[in-house]
This record gives structure tokens, C-alpha cells and sequence, in this order.
């Protein structure tokens, strides 16, 4: 089976021709092409709807994660006894990040179910809604990180130059976090509780990360030795690294990001590919 | 490029499922204890073996009892629904109109949903401003089109979608019982519309279960049994089997 030319001027279909991988990912890349300015309304249309709830509109947006770090900056300064500015600087390198993962992996698991008035309606390539829930939540993160500068500057926090890196290790979270968003896209239809799950699963691997308390905290090595099971722990990392210590990252760090963000991607396409065609079936 | 559509043998499967999606906790309870009603399913066919093909300016009317496959055929030949067995073509800019709300987003104002659906069917925000006017005037539903799609009416809803789709310009369209809640004013200025549409070459395939639209309308009609095609030609000939089979059907009932 195989589509030619752009999907929406002409298609072919051959239900004896079994589509390969390749076929997919080649189909996939040129849809999401052509589906582009779909997919910018789908993204544009659901932020402007988050913002235009509140009276403050988009400023919400700033403050809202602004007011929660600035809580937990002092609770968390004052328990660890730790100089309130330094350790704000800290929890926001890593837990901007984090929300990012939460809540991307969280719209992510739901995009396909809520997807089905327009999948059921029209021809919509269902690869189009992962990518509108990483888009989404990747601007999101923009926003909360301008506001986390904003608070920088007014704090007068030291800017580190390895900030200037900040970008690559978040374009390789937002890769990895693609991959797990294809995954849980296509089995949340077939398993609908997966969701409350995932958000459960989520819950406990951020406790997991050192995001909340210092890396210094644990010098069990036994401990650090679990907590580097989890894969998220490199993404954070590198974050804080970036942001908070001003430290170059090792090479081994960015080479793990890299690699876990490559195998996400490969699992992810691949599981996506193999479910894809029963989806509308089961929505 | 013409427009056309053809099907060669296409039948398309629905999987009956006790439960379409089990949950993950009945699935890991299952499997321990070792039942499978969950996993129970059948299978029924509701398209079955069908071959037509349709050609520039066929207007083509879709009609059936409920349940015989003509929405699904219509959504096959979309795209919607990929076939399991057969092959099909289609070239040509499709446009499909089901039922209600063709993909809008019940919150969005009308007007916004203009560009989402166009954005759907392939144009770009400055390709469907050049639309919206024409849209808006054919649509008459003024500044209604600031309101949320939500407290559309049926007929509202209609009207915006059969405007947008015709605006797009499509090589094939494809309705299905759309007019069902337009009022007559409605109805008499899309049915124009769909005539000079016609005109410009394109493939219409219409689902209806009025006859006299169907009439109206259709150059060619296809009498849809059970997911296979039962009769398929000149529009008389086709109603005229279809209305001896539901004489039929309500002697017996």
C-alpha cells in the first residue's frame, strides 16, 4: 500500500501490499508537510483557548509557574537551609523541564481518543495530533522559560554562557518525548486506563528525579545507581547543568540524551506504524 | 488531471469487539486467570467486493437501507477507512461532507473554524482569507459566526460546512445526508450550487434517503445491499428496485 504524490490531490491503496516501515516514515514526513497549516491552527487554536480562560490572559502564563516555583523556592530553601535565590535557580532548571515531560507525555497519552470527530469526519494523517500535543506543550515551555529569564534578571541570579546550549539538550527532550508520545498515543486507544497509569507512573518518577533536592542530598552510591535508571534523570540533568552549575555537560551525558531521544524515536515510529491502521477501528 | 475514483474488488472488515477497549487492568486480569471473553470478537463485512468507477460530471446517488455500507463507502473513498482487501485510486481534490460538524471544534467561533476546516482540507490562513468572505455571504449566518460552533443548530452547522466545502473548490465531493436538517431555502441554493459545480467537472457522491434528491440530483445512482453493490445505473431504474425491495420489506413487517 502507498500513498502518491500529496494526499490530498491523489491517493493509491493496494490492501494486498503489506506497507513497510520505510513506507511509514516516508508517508508520515511528507503528510505532516502537508498537513502543516492544520497542524498550526490545531496548536494556535488550543493555546490561545488555554489563555483567553483566565482575566490575565497571557500573563497567566508567565506567572502562573512563576508563583509555584517562587513557593516552593522558599519551602524548599528553608527545609534544605539553602540561600533562596540559588536554590530557586536550581529547582527552575529542572523542574521547567520536567513540566514540559509531564504535561506533553500527558496530552500526548489522550491525542488520538480526542482526536476522533475530526479522524472520523475526514482524512487527517493520525501522526498529526502527537506532533500538535509536543507542539503545544514545547511553546508552553518557551513561555515558562522567558518567564524563568524574566525572574533571573530581577533576581540578579548569575547568567551561566552554557546557557546558550540550552537549546540542543531541550530539542533532544523534545525528540525523546516524541517517540514516547507516538507510543502512548496508539495504546491508550486500545487500553483506555493507560492514562490514569501513565499519570500515576509520571507521579512516582518525579520523586525519582533530583529536582525537589539537591543531587548532593544523595551520596548513597546505591541510590544514584537506581535513580540512573530512570531516563529521564539525563534530560534534567543536563537541564540543571546548563542552567544552574554552568558546567559544560560531559560528553557521556549528551551522548546518552542522544541516544535514548534516537532509540524513542525508533520505538515510537515503529509502534505507531504497527498500530496505525487499527486505530480507526477502535476509536 | 481529472478527477476520478475507482474501486476493484474493495471489501473493508469491522471487527465486532465484546469490548473495543479493554482496559489494561481487565487484560493483565484476564490473562492471570486465564479467561478470554474479553478478547471476543466477530467479524462482519461492510463493504464487500466492490467495484465501480466514477468519472468526471457522475453524480452519483448513494442509497440503501441503514446499515447497507454507504457512509462507509463514502469514507473509504476519503480515506477515512483503508480497505483490507482490494485496491482503489482516487486523483482529485477530495472534499468530504458527513453528516454534521465536519470537523469543527465545538468551542471555536464559526469564523475560526472556517480556517480550521480549510486548514484540514489542505489551504493555507491566507488562501481561506480570500475564502471567508464568499463563505460568510453564502453561509447567511452573519454575526452568528462569532458564536462558539457549540450553539450552532443542526441547520447552522449544515450551512457553514456546505459552504466551506463548496468554497474549497474539490474535485470530488462527497455528502452524506447533510441536507437532512436544511430548510428549503438552504437546500434549493446548495442544490444550485452543487449544479455548477458539476459543471466545472466534478465528482459528486451523494447519500440520501430522499428520493426526490436523489432524483434531482444524481445522474447515476448505486443501491447499496448488505456492503455489496445490488444495482448501479440509470437513476429510474436503480429507485424503482430499491422502492419494489421496501415494498417489499414492509408487506413482510
Amino acid at each position: 500500500m502507498a500513498l502518491t504524490e500529496q494526499r490530498q490531490l491523489a491517493f493509491e491503496f493496494d490492501a494486498s501490499r503489506r506497507r513497510t516501515y520505510a513506507d511509514f516514515v516516508r508517508q508520515a514526513s511528507r503528510e505532516l508537510v502537508v498537513y502543516r497549516h492544520a497542524i498550526a491552527n490545531f496548536i494556535t487554536t488550543s493555546l490561545s483557548a488555554r489563555y483567553r480562560r483566565s482575566v490575565l490572559g497571557f500573563f497567566w502564563s508567565l506567572l502562573n509557574p512563576l508563583f509555584t516555583l517562587a513557593i516552593m523556592s522558599v519551602v524548599f530553601a528553608l527545609l534544605y537551609k539553602r540561600d533562596i535565590r540559588d536554590f530557586g535557580l536550581y529547582l527552575f532548571s529542572g523542574l521547567l523541564p520536567w513540566n514540559f515531560i509531564n504535561a506533553s507525555i500527558a496530552m500526548g497519552a489522550d491525542c488520538i481518543i480526542s482526536a476522533e470527530r475530526y479522524l472520523k469526519k475526514m482524512y487527517v494523517p493520525r501522526v498529526a495530533f502527537p506532533v500538535v500535543s509536543l507542539g503545544i506543550e514545547f511553546i508552553n515551555l518557551l513561555f515558562s522559560l522567558l518567564s524563568m529569564f524574566i525572574v533571573m534578571l530581577l533576581i540578579g541570579a548569575r547568567f551561566r554562557l552554557t546557557v546558550l546550549l540550552l537549546p540542543a539538550a531541550l530539542l533532544l527532550l523534545a525528540a525523546f518525548l516524541f517517540g514516547l508520545i507516538l507510543m502512548v498515543s496508539a495504546w491508550t486507544v486500545f487500553f483506555r486506563d493507560l492514562s490514569h497509569i501513565i499519570e500515576i507512573a509520571l507521579r512516582a518518577l518525579f520523586y525519582v528525579t533530583p529536582i525537589l533536592y539537591p543531587l548532593s542530598l544523595l551520596d548513597n552510591a546505591a541510590i544514584s545507581a537506581v535513580l540512573k535508571l530512570n531516563p529521564f534523570y539525563y534530560f534534567i540533568t543536563l537541564s540543571q547543568e546548563l542552567v544552574y552549575s554552568g558546567v559544560l555537560p560531559a560528553p557521556d551525558l549528551w551522548a546518552v540524551c542522544l541516544a535514548l531521544s534516537v532509540l524513542s524515536l525508533l520505538v515510537g515510529t515503529w509502534v505507531f506504524h504497527k498500530l496505525e491502521m487499527e486505530l480507526i477501528f477502535r476509536l | 488531471m481529472s478527477a476520478t475514483v475507482e474501486l476493484h474488488a474493495v471489501s473493508l472488515r469491522f471487527r465486532i469487539y465484546r469490548n473495543v477497549s479493554p482496559s489494561l487492568k481487565d487484560t493483565v486480569v484476564n490473562l492471570l486467570t486465564g479467561k478470554r471473553e474479553l478478547d471476543q470478537s466477530s467479524d462482519f463485512y461492510a463493504l464487500r467486493d466492490i467495484t465501480l468507477e466514477l468519472k468526471p460530471g457522475e453524480r452519483v446517488g448513494l442509497i440503501g437501507l441503514n446499515g447497507a455500507g454507504k457512509s462507509t463507502l463514502l469514507k473509504t473513498i476519503t480515506g477515512i477507512y483503508q480497505p483490507h482487501e482490494g485496491r482503489m485510486m482516487v486523483r482529485g481534490k477530495i472534499t468530504p461532507l458527513m453528516e454534521l460538524g465536519a470537523g469543527f471544534d465545538p468551542e471555536q467561533s464559526g469564523r475560526r473554524n472556517i480556517f480550521l476546516n480549510g486548514a484540514l482540507l489542505g489551504f493555507s490562513p491566507a488562501q481561506m482569507k480570500a475564502k471567508v468572505p464568499g463563505i460568510v455571504e453564502f453561509s447567511e449566518l452573519g454575526e452568528h459566526l462569532d458564536l462558539p460552533v457549540k450553539y450552532f443548530s443542526s441547520g447552522m452547522h449544515q450551512r457553514l460546512a456546505f459552504s466551506i466545502a463548496s468554497a474549497t473548490d474539490p474535485d470530488i465531493l462527497l455528502i452524506d445526508e447533510v441536507f437532512a436538517a436544511g430548510d428549503g431555502h438552504f437546500v434549493e441554493k446548495s442544490s444550485r450550487r452543487i449544479d455548477e459545480m458539476v459543471q466545472r467537472s466534478t465528482i459528486l457522491i451523494l447519500v440520501s434517503h430522499d428520493m426526490q434528491q436523489i432524483r434531482r440530483l444524481s445522474n447515476r445512482v448505486i443501491y447499496l445491499e448488505q456492503g455489496r453493490i445490488a444495482a448501479d445505473g440509470e437513476p429510474e431504474a436503480v429507485i424503482t428496485a430499491y422502492e419494489n425491495r421496501l415494498r417489499e420489506l414492509n408487506r413482510a413487517h
